[in-house]
């Protein structure tokens, strides 16, 4: 027991380490709690307003919630499922400590991690949809946490089976489990909302329990599922003697670069001797994207976009909610791209600067060149992900607003992802406060500066037919605006390195 | 690009005139005069004096902590001083003008990389915003198969091993043919084969009216390398003098504990 402890608060120590000694991260820790705290507040009224006390929908809504949290546990999984910083790896996973009480630590470290980031978020969420009442608080609560164990057990399952059987097998396995988990926010996608609540599934399960809504069946099929879980856990644990075979997690980025395989590169894309040197650096930008897969995370966060912007319209069909938001909706989420982006740079690609420090120019060149590759990656997303919101909802009047939002929302995330990836803090990992702050920053401040746009657009009179005039002074605005922006970050990313 | 090479002669122009000028002034390399450099407040340097004159490799020496790298990134730009009464690289200001980097090369203690470039791709990129203009394809292949990379030119940097990176890092200091090189244990993970071309190299650098400075643990090869050592202990420089008379016939071993034991 008291080496678990000692292990345990050498993670912590570790992890929290720069809360120990900085004043200007506790500061981001606190301002990303207020962050969190508030959207949800925000987003849970909301669509609690929306969704006109419809049972159905609200229940879906926190299945979809559970859902998140256990696909979180798959995908921690797939990396690697233990989180071993560095230090770990090199002194206590080759040391003499027992697999089981290391990765009863890391099971713990996990629950506190974990209940960090979903607490304020989450779990106010869910509590403000639905509706708790007191009596109900704790059973919620209960819940919530069994649901977060859940995830890291499965993490830590599907991460020790990659070690120690075929890879591949175990990488389907999790798939067809993320499938299974994905399936209500498919029945909510083809407007099935009502079939939730009869999906014998663990999120649907624990969602009724959460809500007070389980029957005795409920209650045992929770019972039920833990043990089962319980009973794979400890086989997989059993089976493991030491562990080094043990592929860490929190060594990884964003997406692990599996077997590390060169990608071909189209010959578009290869650096040519007689080219400018922006051109060369855009290209050698792009080029890092594609090859430490990032380009494989931003795929995947766009579909999942798509996914949950046409079940939300779904879900708000009733009460107005026009398929055309859709779009709108949809481009404004291409904002992240580049913020996702950013985090594998400042994984990867922060520790390099000095080469273009001492370069007179350097840094300058190489700021603008890593814009230039973030704005064409967002706009080649921006566009698809318009055509397919364009096909799917039939069309929208809104077309030239929309186009020209889907424009400026990559110029100015863009921009704005690469004056935060220089100012604030590095991402530790891929879960710390920092790494939150890189995808949320640019996010609103994208959506401040295209707001005029946005504001012309939701007025549905001057939406469907702009004035030229209005149209020539919001292009001017944008442009004028991502010009003087433009100049700004340039001179804070030069002076700041 | 007319513009840019008149600027390119105008600059050399002045160089040339304020060389002439100053003379004997300039013929220090670099020069550091009473340097202190602190960490969130704390002092890590406190006062650091170094000269390096003209055709010279010079070793930085010190126990593990005395500020060797600290006053290395100072003289390349990476940190800002408290306080220096002189920073001057090949007769340039270090805190007023960064023209000074067009001349030299600088070797990191930990020198990282692009992990998902290749060593040719990085580098092609380095010698365009290094403005080496001229036959730039062959000045690439040429680089690489002189730091022996020509097998591992295509693949990416992330495959290779720890010696292989550290003479990826050595082929971009000596990319555009600096006149001064700064260099922070350079030797570490090197092979007996890269450190003799490495060797080679500072002496064509210093053959060519350059200079180099060098900081090491390994005193055999200082010993040998370097005509004059500055030693720097707890932050300050303690001695600096040519490796003869340091030794005063002694080995630098001996010498070396009995400067610092003193201070
Ligand atoms: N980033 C930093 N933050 C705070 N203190 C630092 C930092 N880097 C170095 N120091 C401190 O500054 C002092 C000088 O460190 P420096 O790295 O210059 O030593 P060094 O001579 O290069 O040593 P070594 O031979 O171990 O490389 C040390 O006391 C060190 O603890
Ligand atoms: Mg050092």
């Amino acid at each position: 027991m008291r080496k678990i402890i000692t292990i345990l608060a050498f993670k912590l120590a570790q992890y929290y380490g720069p809360l120990r000694y900085s004043n200007y991260s506790k500061l981001l820790q606190v301002l990303l709690y207020f962050l969190m705290v508030t959207t949800s507040l925000f987003t849970a009224a909301l669509t609690r307003l929306l969704l006109v006390q419809n049972e159905n929908y609200i229940l879906a809504v926190v299945v979809l919630s559970i859902s998140i949290i256990l696909l979180l546990g798959i995908y921690l999984g797939v990396k690697g499922g233990v989180m071993s910083l560095q230090s770990e790896i090199d002194f206590i996973l080759v040391s003499n400590v027992k697999p089981r009480n290391y990765l009863l630590a890391d099971l713990i470290f996990q629950l506190i991690l974990l209940n960090s980031i979903l607490t304020p978020s989450l779990l106010v969420f869910i509590l403000i949809i639905s509706r708790t009442t007191i009596t109900n608080l704790i059973n919620t609560i209960a819940m919530f946490e069994l649901t977060i164990l859940a995830a890291v057990m499965l993490s830590h399952v599907i991460g020790l089976r990659k070690s120690l059987e075929n890879d591949r097998k175990v990488n389907y396995v999790a798939a067809a489990l993320a499938i299974v988990f994905l399936f209500p926010v498919f029945l909510m996608a083809v407007d099935a909302v009502e079939f939730v609540d009869y999906t014998p599934l663990p999120q649907v399960i624990l969602a009724k329990n959460m809500m007070g809504r389980g029957v005795v069946f409920d209650n045992l099929a929770v019972v039920v599922f833990f043990l089962c879980l319980l009973v794979i856990y400890y086989k997989t644990v059993n089976h493991l003697s030491s562990l080094v075979v043990v592929t860490p997690l929190l060594k990884t980025a964003l997406v692990e670069v599996g077997g590390v395989k060169i990608v071909k590169i189209p010959s578009l894309l290869s650096i040519r001797v007689d080219e400018s040197v922006l051109i060369s650096g855009i290209k050698l930008h792009v080029i890092r994207i594609i090859r430490d897969r990032s380009i494989l995370m931003v795929s995947l966060v766009a579909l999942i976009f798509l996914m949950a912007n046409m079940a939300f319209s779904n879900l708000m069909g009733d009460s107005g909610f026009s398929d055309l938001a859709v779009v709108t909706s949809t481009i404004l989420y291409t904002a992240f791209i580049p913020a996702v982006l950013s985090i594998n740079w400042g994984l990867f690609e922060r520790d390099n600067l000095w080469v273009f420090q001492v370069v007179r120019d350097g840094i300058r060149r190489y700021a603008v060149s890593l814009m230039g590759s973030y704005f064409i990656v967002a706009l080649l997303f921006s566009f698809i992900l318009y055509v397919i919101a364009y096909i799917i909802s039939g069309g929208t009047p809104f077309l030239v607003l929309d186009s020209l939002l889907a424009a400026a929302i990559p110029v100015f995330s863009s921009l704005s992802s690469v004056f935060f990836s220089f100012k604030l803090p590095r991402p530790g990992n891929v879960f710390s406060v920092s790494t939150l702050l890189h995808i949320l920053m640019p996010m609103i401040v994208s959506v401040i500066f295209a707001f005029p746009v946005l504001v012309v657009r939701t007025s549905a009179t001057l939406a469907s037919e702009p004035p030229i005039p209005l149209v020539i002074l919001l292009m001017a605005y944008l442009i004028g605006t991502a010009y003087v922006v433009y100049r700004r970050v340039i001179g804070v990313v030069v002076s700041s390195v | 690009m007319i513009g840019e090479v008149l600027r390119f002669i105008l600059f050399h122009y002045c160089i040339f005139i304020q060389h002439r000028g100053m003379g004997g002034e300039f013929d220090n390399m670099i020069v550091v005069k009473n340097m202190s450099v602190s960490y969130n407040g704390v002092k890590a340097v406190k006062r650091v004096d170094i000269m390096v004159g003209r055709g010279e490799i010079h070793g930085l020496l010190g126990l593990n902590g005395a500020g060797k790298t600290t006053t290395i990134k100072c003289l390349v730009g990476l940190l800002k001083p408290d306080y220096v009464e002189e920073l001057k690289v090949f007769g340039i200001n270090v805190l007023s003008s960064i023209e000074y980097r067009d001349f030299i090369g600088y070797l990191p203690e930990y020198p990282s990389l692009p992990d998902y470039l290749t060593p040719r791709e990085f580098l092609t990129y380095l010698a365009k915003i290094r403005h080496v203009k001229t036959k730039l394809k062959e000045r690439i292949d040429y680089m690489l198969s002189l730091f022996g990379l020509d097998e591992v030119g295509d693949k990416i940097i992330v495959e290779l091993s720890k010696g292989l990176k550290q003479r990826i890092a050595l082929a971009t200091v000596f990319l555009h043919e600096p006149r001064i090189v700064i260099l922070d244990e350079p030797f570490i993970g090197l092979d007996p084969e890269g450190q003799m071309l490495v060797k080679r190299l500072l002496s064509e650098i210093i053959n060519s009216g350059g200079a180099a400075l060098i900081s090491s643990h390994m005193l055999d090869t200082v010993e040998r390398l370097c005509g004059k050592i500055t030693i720097i202990h707890k932050g300050r420089t303690i001695t600096s003098g040519s490796v003869k008379e340091l030794k005063n016939g002694k080995t630098l071993e001996e010498a070396f504990f009995s400067i610092i034991g003193h201070a």
